[in-house]
């Protein structure tokens, strides 16, 4: 539906993404993520026809609207856009907005087509209120109604959210992706909020340092992520060190909390640091040095362990306590998330097993 | 009995003496006088109502078209000279209209270098041609709308940048032509800016006196002078001018409501419209036009007043000119310290009303104090006329009764009855600014304060007082400036043998002695450049 094929955008001469390669299928919600400032919202402003292309090519239903040469104009390329400060327009009605965009519409069906549109968002009795009447909520769906009416390919959400409560986000964001899902539209948004991404996308993309670094479902992302960027940007966690070894029967590595082994056979050319070693691009030498990310769910709390941790930090989250805690050796540091009855304070010991499931680990930064 | 309720007291008497004239003038309705409304019903006042209508209006609509275009090519496009124009189109509002208005009749008229320049290229003789008057409404239309078009231009500025720039996106989505969007979308967002301005400049052109009596057309404020000193009816005068406050009303009105809207279409959370970049031809073409209104509203009469500045200082006498500066520099420093002081007060008691409830209606105070600023300067001067004519003869009947002695007009012969009705005109200027300073002083740091020492005098003196400084700065420049400016209420209330550079320049221009006029024209130029140059300066900082 969507492909971005070896794009690469830039402002002037400053390049702001480079080489990247998406696709999205008809109905899937994608999601592009990433700290401000890594060019997400330039990504959405080339698909949408408002940022040229320096290279590469921008496909929409497998037909060519944006590469180095070809710019289709906007309103050709049947894109939606819901706007990160909604961009209602203050002295239009609400059923106004929405007809604004269906002017190619004959005229007796526009009425009609609006209604429609605003029934879906459940704003059907607001139709003749002005934007500043309405909550935030309300006005995000007027947005999205007036972006989905005149029936785009793609509909594009910049930092949908960004105007919301933070404590309205996530719920709001569940019933964004019902109401997508329910008009079958395929969707890409912006975001710097993993949460918002994980309540709304089928695929997310993690964007950084001009790349997209993974573009994979949630769990992938959180379990196996493929860069150190995305394993910190992902989630809690920790690294420890350890030494890789090769036995016949497989590949392992050996940590303080014990051996893990390596989930895949390997292929022997070189690693850069900061590239997971796992799965498909998993490659390194007998010996050498690495980095191993633990999660805190990786870390059990079990009282009769002989391995015992001592408690620098904790943060209590209701059901569960998140500990701060330092192994024996090296002064490594692991979280632990714990149930909320093991009650320990800062300064105490408790026993803790090493219950891995993904072995992921970078090649060491410090060797 | 603290100092708070001392504070409330005061700014309630002051506060009251300032808005008796208003309602002197409006109280004159209830004593007509058949006679002379026969008379004037008969004879001039459907004049007077015509030509003012058509004057608010002329100006209304020149200012709207030429502030609107201004706006929105400066915020719409990037082109060579832009950084320059930010500057120059913002002048005409250093030059007074009755000032502009002289200098063109002495460029325009028969013996005028333009005319006299077309005679000498294709040898016409004085019937030969036809050639605008400029001494007439049309003239005064078009004198009015080059010096009061910034109004209109500043707010829809402020409108068009900022709208989202989203907006324009939508619009290119949806498949909108640039025209189709500026008509549906931009235009109907930057309207109640725009009419704002145009209500404004629209209440300037009503309150005009120096450019109507001088170009000789009859309007309220000239009608108001004629009854007051022709007919020698100061209740026909006020009762005139109850008339012409009907008309400010509906414009105020019309100012109150376009404000509100504004504050909803006008948000600054979105990013603001990229300008779009213009080289050539229609970058140099788009310069000319928006350099055209700088042009006729400031660098030529500048030029010519400076001329005659010139050949005035070959022959004339200079010693009229330095007492001339001397009693003009005195009255409006005066003015302005006592106007702005007391607008301190009143923010600082609403200030503190804010902070803890009282039963001082403070806020209609200074919602009526406001209303000054609309009122022409002309009604004013017969409403504080009233009022210390009054006075002075209840006190020499007072002193006659008491001591046999008769002090004479000792209010409405002096300088406090001038100042009085500067106060009455310009409270709201000052009071815009003190309200804004104590504006952006966060009361929590008040709070701080008083936590800290619970001393109110500590907390004014050494915490309000220096973070307010720069706002008491820019009112007293711009009520000095004002002062300086204000023709019609100085010219009829200032004492015997009493000139300032105004009242001169005017008196001279209407003998016809444009030369001798233009030192005190350009000196009132020149010091209203101050609060331009200051202005400009917030709006490109705020701009940017």
């Amino acid at each position: 539906m969507l492909t971005l094929d070896h794009l690469d955008l830039a402002y002037a001469n400053t390049a702001v993404l480079d080489d990247i390669n998406i696709t999205l299928e008809t109905g899937e919600i994608g999601c592009v993520l990433g700290p401000s400032g890594c060019g997400k919202t330039t990504l959405l402003q080339a698909i949408a026809g408002f940022h040229p292309v320096k290279s590469g090519k921008i496909l929409i239903e497998d037909k060519l609207v944006s590469d180095a040469k070809t710019n289709l104009a906007p309103n050709a390329r049947a894109v939606g856009v819901v706007f990160q400060d909604f961009a209602l327009f203050p002295h239009m009605s609400i059923i106004k907005n929405v007809e604004y965009g269906l002017h190619t519409v004959e005229k007796s069906q526009r009425r009609a087509l609006a209604k429609e549109h605003l029934a879906l968002v459940g704003l059907e009795a607001f139709e003749d209120a002005y934007p500043h009447e309405l909550s935030g909520g309300q006005q995000q769906r007027a947005a999205i109604a007036r972006a989905v009416a005149p029936k785009p390919r793609l509909l594009l959400l910049d930092e949908p959210f960004s105007s919301l409560d933070p404590g309205l986000r996530e719920r709001v964001a569940v019933d964004i992706r019902n109401l997508i899902k329910r008009l079958g539209i395929t969707a890409l948004l912006v975001t710097h909020d993993q949460n918002e991404a994980f309540a709304m996308a089928d695929k997310i993309g993690v964007f950084a340092q001009q790349k997209c670094q993974q573009w994979d479902t949630a769990y992938r992302l959180y379990h196996e992520p493929n860069t150190r960027f995305v394993a910190n940007f992902i989630g809690e966690g920790t690294f420890i060190s350890g030494e890789v070894q090769q036995q016949e029967d497989g590949w392992y590595v050996n940590t303080q909390l014990g051996r893990l082994a390596l989930p895949l056979a390997l292929d022997s050319s070189d690693v850069s640091v900061g590239e997971a070693l796992s799965l498909s691009a998993y490659n390194c030498t007998d010996g050498q040095r690495v980095d191993v990310l633990v999660r805190p769910d990786d870390i059990v709390h079990k009282d009769a362990s002989p391995l015992k941790a001592k408690v620098i930090d904790r943060r209590f989250r209701g059901a569960q306590i998140l500990y701060r805690l330092t192994l024996p050796n090296f002064e490594e540091q692991v979280l632990c998330l714990a149930p909320s009855h093991h009650d320990h304070q800062i300064g105490e010991s408790f026993g803790i097993r090493f219950s891995i499931e993904h072995v992921i680990c970078f090649a060491s930064t410090s060797s | 009995m603290n100092a708070r309720f001392w504070l409330s007291t005061v700014v309630c008497i002051i506060a009251a003496l300032v808005l008796m004239p208003l309602f002197i003038v409006g109280a004159s309705v209830f004593s007509i006088d058949t006679n002379l409304w026969g008379h004037l019903l008969d004879t001039v006042f459907t004049e007077y109502v015509l030509n003012s209508l058509l004057l608010a209006l002329g100006v209304g609509t020149g200012t709207i078209v030429i502030g609107t275009y201004l706006a929105y090519t400066m915020v719409n496009y990037a082109f060579w000279g832009k950084s320059l124009l930010t500057w120059l189109v913002l002048l005409p509002l250093a030059m007074p209209a009755y000032i502009i208005a002289y200098t063109y009749t002495g460029l325009l008229d028969f013996s005028g270098p333009v005319q006299s320049m077309l005679r000498e290229a294709f040898g016409w003789e004085r019937a030969d041609y036809w050639f605008w008057d400029v001494r007439s409404l049309s003239g005064a239309i078009v004198m009015m709308i080059l010096v009061l078009y910034p109004y209109v231009y500043i707010l829809a500025r402020s409108a068009f940048a900022e709208q989202s720039h989203s907006f324009n996106k939508v619009s290119q989505l949806a498949g909108y032509s640039r025209f189709e969007h500026v008509r549906r979308v931009s235009l109907p967002l930057a309207r109640p800016a725009i009419l704002t301005g145009a209500s404004l400049a629209m209440m300037e052109s009503l309150a005009d006196y120096g450019t109507v009596a001088y170009f000789g057309v009859s309007t309220f404020s000239t009608g108001i002078f004629r009854t007051w000193f022709g007919m020698g009816s100061v209740q026909g005068a006020a009762q005139l001018s109850t008339v012409l406050c009907m008309f400010v009303l509906v414009l105020l009105v019309l100012e109150k409501h376009s404000r509100k809207d504004a504050s909803r279409y006008q948000s600054r959370q979105a990013a603001s419209v990229k300008p779009k970049q213009l080289s050539g031809i229609a970058g140099i073409g788009l310069f000319l036009l928006c350099l055209a209104p700088a042009v006729f509203g400031f660098i030529i009469p500048f030029i010519q007043l400076t001329a005659w500045s010139f050949k005035f200082a070959e022959v004339g006498d200079l010693g009229d000119f330095v007492s001339l500066i001397q009693n003009s520099l005195t009255l409006a420093a005066l003015g302005a310290l006592i106007i702005v002081v007391f607008a301190t007060a009143v923010s600082y008691c609403k200030r503190l009303t804010q902070q803890s409830p009282s039963k001082v209606p403070i806020k209609s105070i200074e919602q009526a104090l406001s209303l000054g600023y609309a009122l022409p300067g002309i009604v004013i001067a017969v409403g504080v006329l009233i009022m210390a004519g009054w006075s002075d003869r209840q006190i020499n009947l007072f002193t006659m009764a008491w001591f046999d002695y008769r002090p004479g007009l000792i209010i409405s012969g002096g300088m406090t009855i001038l100042i009085f009705a500067y106060a009455v005109r310009f409270i709201s200027v000052a009071l815009q600014n003190t309200e804004t300073g104590f504006m952006r002083i966060p009361p929590k740091l008040d709070q701080a304060a008083l936590s800290l020492s619970g001393s109110y005098r500590h907390l004014l003196s050494k915490i309000q007082l220096p973070l307010l400084s720069a706002s008491l700065i820019s009112a007293l420049l711009l009520v000095f400036v004002d002062i300086l400016k204000e023709l019609p209420a100085t010219l009829v209330l200032r004492p015997f043998n009493f000139n300032t550079l105004a009242v001169r320049a005017y008196e001279l221009a209407s003998d016809e002695r444009l030369i001798d006029a233009a030192l005190p024209a350009i000196s009132i130029v020149l010091v209203g450049l101050l609060p331009v140059v200051l202005l400009t300066r917030q709006l490109n900082k705020a701009s940017t």
